[in-house]
């Protein structure tokens, strides 16, 4: 192109040297409007990040510049998918219509497009300025295309194409040529940059997308990154983490955190990944349990590291639950005593180390009273108020006892001071078949545990049931005040032993179906525990009645031992009335002989009086005494005996002793059968201590009574309690038998201690708490 | 020469009765509350007869029968007792008679005639 449209022809022949200047000057013009389409390509490519708005614009200038000509920018379709989904696809070609400005000729036809696309196609292959070929076009006079290159690839090519022949020169193209670098960086900047955008989006969509948590850490353990799970699961924002320490999200003081901080700090300085298996987190949910990855990542020109928590919770409960679930059993094994397997069904229920429930009761079924069938509250565990419940909380704190050292702790159970919530559960009494907690009836047919709501046990009723339900429901209500109560059967085989419940009355976290299942195999295994340890109960009452049945075969003995304790009085007393009758004359003989016969009759009778008090059936009339009262009566009435005897008496009462449940005649007559013997062993006078006290292990009340006498010797020491043993020439020979007969049936034990020539020691152990038999015989 | 009897027995009125009604008879009566007495009374005084209870405190009948029977193997034992049970217990075998305890001392008096006469 000479002449560009808007440059005025010479009008004149000029001289050489005029054409000269002219040809310099249009040179210099020529170089000038170069530089300036240049320009504005370059202040395009400066303001312009789109690359579609981009090319329009770059397009423009060119045709602007190239004015008679029209401009196309073709690119290749792998390049427009990736950077212009807004253009059609063509078919058949790889090659698309970018850009384009300059009217074509009307006369341009199908073929000539067609042309267009094979000469920049050819461009594009051999990636160098190709010209039109007169054999090309049919309405085009000249034309070129410039391959846009980018890291030795071609992009497409731009296409000048002109209706003048020779239209362009030799500067055209080279100012193309430029302007078309500008343009292949510009769009391979671009491209770049579109990219980098779509990784960022990609990372982010990922990172925000993943189902675990993750979050960065600087060097100074300073959270600088953290995804949309980790701020789900813990129930914060993001402004609530970042820029917080990392104790926000780990909790402080643990020696977990300084293991994570350590870690942390190594990870970003070695670069050696890192984990640490089942950290635990407190978040709403509820405790969840993350192994935590760590890797070193640059981030922010520093070295961090990314932590990547993955939810183990639901792993780490099951290991936990069948772990649980054995130590249970374990425990379970570890005792028959039904009292402390009930203890230990409980603090299982309740332990934090266990299924850590706030409260838990525990109901057993009492089989066919008048009344049918009930649950009888039995023993109950937990706080009876929100402030114990936090002190308790607040004591046990940052320790985590096992089950096993929890139980250890609690093993003294106070039965004498029960507390609020026990004595309330110890009241409790739900009744089966009928429809007072038709939830019951439920749980018990359903065979498993279940969460129930408050109202479903002891929801609104009609006035006829309420009137029926009335006592038994008003302490229900009193009881379960928490809204959700996890309830479950206590099976043995095929029958109901009992019943538990649970609730969080205090924290008020909702039953978990997980807690219901761990409830439930707590259940089964508590029911079949449960109901061992009532058979042994059972075994040792009959074992019991058994003794009871041998003590009837030594009845037998007895009487054969019996008779001759009646046989030898009795052949006195007859002796003697025969030795009257022989000789009745002589008064004084008469009187004498008489006065023995009395003797020995009054001997029978205190004999009878022994013997019907070893016979007497065993009903005690209990009632609560002081055992001091009932020594210091013992002591009135021994008083002529002991001032016999000239012995001294030193008392020792422990003042501070509650009173005992017991049946005060039985156990004065102990205890003065006891303060007799003493005295009787000291024939020649001596000292006589008595003393009570609460018994070493705190489980007994015990009276001892302490002669200064002659002893007794190992071998007689072991038959002293037997009937009719006696070293003494007076009495039956039943006291010691009567009087540990009488402990017994209360619970309790005698003891006796003996050196020969040091006195003897007896030890009554009266217990604090009576045997369910000797209650039962009370009822009788 | 009076026959002597010794009289084993605890039961302080039995001995007692024992005592007057066999004096009664005509014996001289040697007394001993318990099995060890009898037989240093024994060893100082020989009985010519001893009645021997068997059910005492200290050393029962059994014991003192079977130290009689070798210090005193001549003397005659009657084992006295209220006690019928022994009388299946090989032990008394070896006594001369075994009498069960009765207010009737009817039958004491005629062994103890019988066994003394007999020598």
């Amino acid at each position: 192109m000479p002449y560009s449209s808007d440059l005025p022809r010479p009008k004149f022949p000029a001289s050489t040297s005029v054409e000269n200047y002219h040809m310099l000057f249009l040179q210099e013009q020529h170089r000038a409007r170069h530089l300036s389409l240049v320009n504005e390509v370059q202040k395009c490519a400066l303001l312009v990040r789109d690359n579609a708005t981009f090319l329009h614009q770059a397009t423009r200038a060119i045709h602007s510049h190239f004015s008679e000509s029209s401009v196309s920018v073709l690119l290749c379709d792998t390049i427009t998918k990736l950077n212009f989904d807004g253009l059609p696809p063509q078919s058949g070609s790889n090659l698309i219509l970018a850009a384009q400005a300059g009217e074509k000729q009307n006369s341009a036809t199908h073929s000539d497009t067609r042309a267009d696309h094979l000469i920049a196609a050819r461009t594009v292959q051999t990636q160098r300025t190709q010209h039109l070929e007169p054999s090309e076009y049919s309405a085009l006079k000249s034309g070129f295309c410039v391959p846009i290159l980018a890291n030795g690839r071609a992009l497409g090519a731009i296409c000048l194409e002109s209706q003048s022949p020779d239209a362009f020169t030799v500067r055209d193209t080279a100012a193309l040529q430029t302007v078309t670098a500008i343009i292949a960086s510009h769009l391979e900047a671009g491209r770049m940059y579109d990219e980098m955008r779509e990784l960022g989006d990609f990372n982010k969509t990922l990172i925000e997308s993943m189902l675990h948590s993750l979050m960065a850490v600087d060097s100074n353990g300073v959270i600088t990154l953290v995804n949309a799970r980790l701020c789900q699961t813990l129930g914060l924002t993001r402004q609530e983490l970042i820029t917080q320490p990392i104790e926000r999200v780990f909790g402080s003081g643990r020696q977990r955190t300084a293991d994570l901080r350590h870690a942390i700090t190594d990870v970003a300085s070695t670069g050696t990944p890192y984990e640490l298996p089942e950290i635990p987190l407190d978040a709403p949910a509820g405790r969840q349990v993350f192994d935590v990855r760590m890797f070193r990542i640059y981030f922010r020109g520093e070295a961090q590291t990314i932590l990547l928590l993955i939810n183990v919770t639901r792993r780490w409960r099951m290991l936990r639950q069948m772990e649980l679930v054995n130590e249970i059993g374990r425990l379970f094994g570890a005792s028959l005593d039904i009292n402390k397997v009930l203890h230990t069904v409980l603090t299982c229920v309740t332990a934090g180390a266990g299924l850590g429930f706030n409260r838990a009761f525990l109901l057993l079924r009492e089989a066919d009273t008048t009344q049918g069938q009930t649950l009888r509250g039995t023993m109950a565990l937990g706080p009876s108020s929100h402030e114990e419940a936090a002190l308790i909380w607040r004591e046990m704190g940052n320790q985590e006892l096992t089950l096993e050292q929890i139980l250890e702790k609690s093993d003294s159970l106070d039965a004498q001071n029960p507390t609020p919530l026990q004595q309330q559960v110890l009241q409790l009494e739900l009744a089966l078949d009928n429809p007072c907690f038709p939830v019951l009836e439920t749980v018990i047919s359903q065979r498993r545990a279940l969460c129930i709501k408050r109202k479903e046990l002891i929801g609104a009723m009609d006035e006829t049931l309420e009137t029926t339900c009335g006592d038994q429901l008003e302490k229900a209500r009193s009881l379960f005040t928490a809204p959700e109560i996890a309830i479950a059967p206590l099976l043995a085989k095929d029958r109901v032993v009992g019943v538990i419940f649970a609730d969080n009355l205090y924290s008020g976290a909702p039953i978990e179906t997980d807690d219901i299942q761990l409830l439930d195999a707590l259940s089964q295994q508590a029911g079949l525990t449960i109901a061992n340890a009532l058979a042994y109960q059972a075994l040792q009452l009959a074992q019991r009645e058994l003794v009871g049945a041998e003590r009837l075969a030594a009845v037998g003995e007895m009487a054969a031992r019996v008779s001759h304790e009646i046989r030898n009085p009795l052949a006195t007393v007859g002796g003697f009335a025969r030795s009257i009758a022989k000789k009745p004359d002589n008064a004084d003989e008469v009187r004498r002989k008489s006065g023995i016969i009395v003797d020995e009759v009054e001997r029978l009778e205190d004999l009878l009086n022994d013997l019907l008090e070893m016979a007497k059936p065993r009903t005690l009339d209990l009632q609560s005494q002081s055992i001091n009262a009932i020594v210091e009566h013992a002591l009135l009435l021994a008083e002529s005996e002991i001032t016999a005897h000239l012995v001294q008496v030193e008392k020792t009462l422990d003042k501070t002793l509650p009173s005992i449940l017991c049946d005060r005649a039985r156990v004065l007559q102990a205890v003065l059968n006891i303060i007799r013997n003493g005295a009787q062993a000291m024939p020649d006078g001596g000292t006589l201590r008595v003393q009570t006290k609460r018994s070493e292990n705190g489980e007994y009340l015990q009276v001892i009574v302490q002669d200064s006498g002659m002893g007794i010797t190992g071998q007689a020491l072991k038959h002293v309690f037997d009937p009719f043993f006696s070293t003494k020439l007076k009495g039956s020979g039943l006291g010691l038998a009567i009087t540990r007969r009488i402990l017994r049936d209360h619970g309790g034990e005698i003891d006796v201690h003996s050196e020969p020539g040091q006195g003897t020691n007896f030890i009554l152990n009266w217990p604090w708490r009576l045997p369910e038999e000797a209650i039962a015989s009370t009822e009788k | 020469m009076s026959h002597r009897v010794l009289i084993v027995e605890d039961d302080t009125n039995q001995r007692l009765l024992y005592e007057e009604e066999l004096r009664d008879e005509g014996y001289e009566i040697l007394n001993a509350g318990d099995g060890r007495e009898a037989l240093r009374i024994a060893a100082q005084t020989k009985p010519s007869a001893v009645v021997l209870d068997i059910n005492m405190p200290g050393m029962d009948g059994i014991d003192t029968l079977s130290q009689l029977l070798e210090s005193h193997p001549e003397v005659p034992v009657i084992i006295n007792t209220a006690y019928p049970g022994y009388q299946d217990s090989f032990t008394t075998w070896s006594a001369d008679a075994y009498i069960v305890k009765s207010s009737d001392l009817a039958e004491l008096k005629a062994t103890l005639h019988r066994l003394l006469n007999k020598a």
